[in-house]
């Protein structure tokens, strides 16, 4: 269905009270805050963290009674993450058993968080950490020193409240 | 419109007038590539255009260019590991692609998720056709040449994107929803965030509307460009507001009924003239709609649990289900086929970009090289749901 | 408990394999033209051999009384033995569905095209033909629609292996730790085409 045409005389007075209104919409917004952000040029108090549970960087828990690393290297990550970006090595037997090493390759994870989720002992959490940016993209890869490091302001897995 | 082609030569023009002097001249088409890298693609497509002067004579599409073989990841992932890969295709619809997944596996595997979680999941899906509705809208704006409304619309999807980041963790491609439940319940602060959302946003919807839908240039540009007529909607199988724009009231959450659409109370917009103008007023008023089914949403949602319990080694019977829902950009479908074990053995999306884009041909045919920006922008297509 | 589990979930297989003859008027409209067929869940399920597809697909899309005349989705199967092309049609406005479904050998398969039916399938047809190799007689333009011009075989079926060699994907792994890790864009020219990259 075609539209009917319109005369110019309509078309004209159209025109200049959308214009007016138009401006009108802009002066309103004038007067509102702002809410943009110049990233990463963080010169007011932008440096903006995001909430719990957000899915950030990664970091092992330790425990910090027994003073070891929660993680006992069950390798229950590596098996479930879709993109086979985890590596465990474990060492020892039993009870005794701890990672060696622990590798994850952010440049390759896509941030689902289901290696968080299935970890029996809540060992493994991502953090509210979003500037992962390097220069090489060998650096992108998390070894244990790092994950550890990170990991010890967290009591417990980043969960949302 | 009649060509007549003579080796890619042609004597007389039918779209200049007929002047004896005009028909002398002799005119050639002229075959320009539009894309892969052009602005107002929205991604990488490539149009392949045989022009005569400022006319379209004819368009071919060149997809592919995206194309990450979402299906075949599909049959080396067990069934949860494929849902954040759901998200990932068409990532402005990345709530209703994890639906529409998690919809296909529970019913092949018959789990039946608690009301509190069938409604939190519309609320998402809801939300996400708002943000991408405002993708769409902002888009619109600039390709005919407002820069303003982009960037009012992306201060508000900003706060929907917000409430996403605050559930489930990630502001574009989720992963919130599992199978037979979500990754965890709303934050505390989640329902007077979106109330309050929800109380002004409809008045900003009327701003945009002041700024751009009425003005008068934009309306010239978009009234009578892309006539989509009732009968190509039914040859080429159009979906979404495209078709609801021709006239035709085809909702898939009105048809299928699914989840607890049937529940909730909405209009299906529809507008008779089947131009870009008409696509574009539908989904401004979808928009609408979409805040009312929020607002119905956050006044019945239960108490209660979110999760049922799945086996961690999910592996349902033999057999197939195609399960279709609306997306901001049409039916979407999710053809899922298990042999019993525990990945899937094939995996097809109907994507509803994918089909819609098809009639573009038909619809810049005869067009302005200019409204071809337009007519791309009106039927609102996302690239990597087409190329998958 | 895990064979409990087995055996109730082969009871509850059993339960829902229970086909149902199709409805009369979709019967009788297509005759013999159905080797197999039979209501599932409330959906209508029709495998027709190849050479009556057109024709079967012509009267359960337009012909018989309130047709199914939207083509929802077309796509192909890989089923080990053979290779499918479903067809999923719904009537306009409702949601009964018709899946109409045809078999075909792995070697050459060949249907007719549904292009005259539904413009839709043009697209649909393209993909399924450079995915599994299907040849759709008749189609008005048979390029591959996705794929790049240079690749080998059909890559949605399931013999289809991964090239072991390919210029611009580095099989050589970016860390040490992570050796299957493969695959990745080569970030330098692949030796002997350095010229062609620099340009
Ligand atoms: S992080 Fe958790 S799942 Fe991964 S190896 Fe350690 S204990 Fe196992
Ligand atoms: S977040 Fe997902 S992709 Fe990343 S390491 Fe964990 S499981 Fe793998």
């Amino acid at each position: 269905m075609a539209r009917a045409k319109k005369a110019i005389t309509s078309t004209i007075a159209e025109a200049v009270v959308s214009i007016i209104k138009g401006h009108w919409v802009t002066l309103v917004n004038f007067w509102r805050p702002t809410v943009c952000e110049r990233y990463p040029h963080k010169d007011k108090s932008l440096d903006y963290k995001p909430g719990p549970g957000y899915k950030g960087d990664f970091a092992l828990i330790t425990d910090k009674e027994k003073g070891r690393l929660r993680c006992i290297a069950c390798q229950t990550c590596e098996r479930s993450c879709p993109n086979g970006c985890i590596r465990v090595v474990p060492e020892g037997k039993g009870k005794e058993r701890y990672p060696a090493e622990f590798y994850i390759d952010v440049g390759l994870c896509m941030n689902c968080g289901i290696c968080v989720e299935v970890c029996p002992v809540d060992a493994l959490t991502m953090t509210p950490d979003y500037e992962c940016s390097v220069h090489d993209p060998r650096d992108l890869v998390r070894n244990i020193e790092q994950l550890t490091e990170r990991g010890l302001e967290f009591d417990e897995v980043s969960r949302v409240k | 419109m009649p060509v007549v082609r003579n080796g890619g030569r042609r004597d007389a023009c039918p779209t200049t007038n007929s002047m004896e002097t005009q028909t002398a001249l002799p005119t050639e088409e002229l075959l320009i590539n539009m894309g892969p890298q052009h602005p107002s693609t929205h991604g990488v497509l490539r149009l392949v255009l045989t022009l005569d002067g400022e006319r379209v004579v004819e368009a071919v599409p060149h997809i592919g260019y995206l194309h990450s073989s979402m299906e075949k990841i599909a049959e080396a992932s067990t069934y949860q590991q494929y849902v954040p890969y759901a998200d990932r295709y068409d990532y402005l619809n990345a709530m209703g692609n994890e639906f529409a997944y998690v919809r296909a596996v529970e019913k092949l595997c018959g789990i039946e998720v608690t009301p509190r979680c069938e409604y939190i999941r519309v609320i998402m899906a809801e939300m996400n056709r708002i943000a991408s509705h405002l993708v769409y809208f902002g888009c619109l704006g600039l390709d005919s040449g407002a820069w303003t409304p982009f960037l009012y619309c992306f201060r508000e999807r900003e706060v929907v994107l917000q409430l996403f980041e605050d559930t489930s963790g990630q502001r574009l491609l989720y992963h919130y929803l599992r199978i037979g439940g979500l990754r965890n319940d709303l934050p505390a602060h989640f329902c007077d965030k979106l109330a309050e959302f929800l109380d002004y946003f409809p008045d900003r919807i009327k701003e945009y509307d002041d700024l751009l839908t009425y003005n008068v240039i934009f309306r010239n540009r978009l009234e009578g460009t892309g006539q989509l007529s009732q009968e190509l909607c039914r040859r080429y199988s159009i979906s979404g507001p495209n078709v609801r724009g021709s006239g035709i009231p085809y909702d898939v959450r009105r048809v299928v009924g699914y989840s607890i659409y049937p529940q909730l109370e909405f209009d299906i917009p529809t507008q008779e003239e089947g131009d870009a103008f008409a696509r574009h007023l539908v989904r401004v008023e979808e928009m609408r709609q979409s805040v009312r089914i929020l607002k119905q949403c956050l006044e019945k949602l239960p108490e209660g649990e979110i999760n049922v319990k799945v086996p961690r080694k999910l592996k349902p019977v033999v057999g197939e289900v195609f399960e279709r829902l609306e997306s901001p950009r049409g039916e979407l479908g999710c053809y899922l086929v298990s042999d019993g074990s525990e990945k899937p053995w094939r995996l097809h999306w109907r994507a509803p970009s994918f089909y819609n884009l098809q009639v573009l041909p038909e619809l810049v045919r005869g067009a302005y090289v200019a409204d071809i920006v337009i007519i791309l922008g009106s039927i609102d297509i996302v690239l990597p749901d087409i190329d998958r | 408990m895990s064979e409990e589990q087995d055996k109730g979930q082969k009871e509850e297989e059993a339960a829902r394999q229970v086909v149902e003859p199709l409805p009369e008027q979709i019967a009788e409209a297509l005759g013999d033209r159905v080797s197999e067929g039979g209501v599932l869940d409330g959906v209508v399920h029709i495998t027709v051999p190849a050479e009556e597809l057109a024709d079967a697909l012509r009267i359960v899309g337009f012909e018989i009384e309130n047709s199914y005349s939207h083509l929802s989705d077309l796509c192909g199967v890989d089923r080990a033995d053979c290779i499918e092309v479903v067809y999923h049609l719904f009537r306009p406005m409702s949601d009964e569905a018709v899946v109409v479904r045809v078999k075909l050998p792995r070697g050459n398969p060949q249907v007719p095209t549904a292009t005259e039916l539904w413009d839709t399938a043009n697209w649909a047809e393209r993909e399924a033909a450079e995915m599994y190799g299907v040849t759709f007689t008749g189609h008005p333009d048979p390029r591959p629609l996705l794929l790049p011009e240079d690749i080998q075989g059909h890559p949605m079926r399931k013999d289809w292996e991964y090239p072991e060699e390919h210029p611009y994907l580095s099989r050589e792994p970016l860390h040490e730790d992570f050796p299957d890790v493969v695959g990745r864009v080569r970030v330098e020219a692949p030796p002997g085409r350095e010229e062609e990259i620099e340009e």
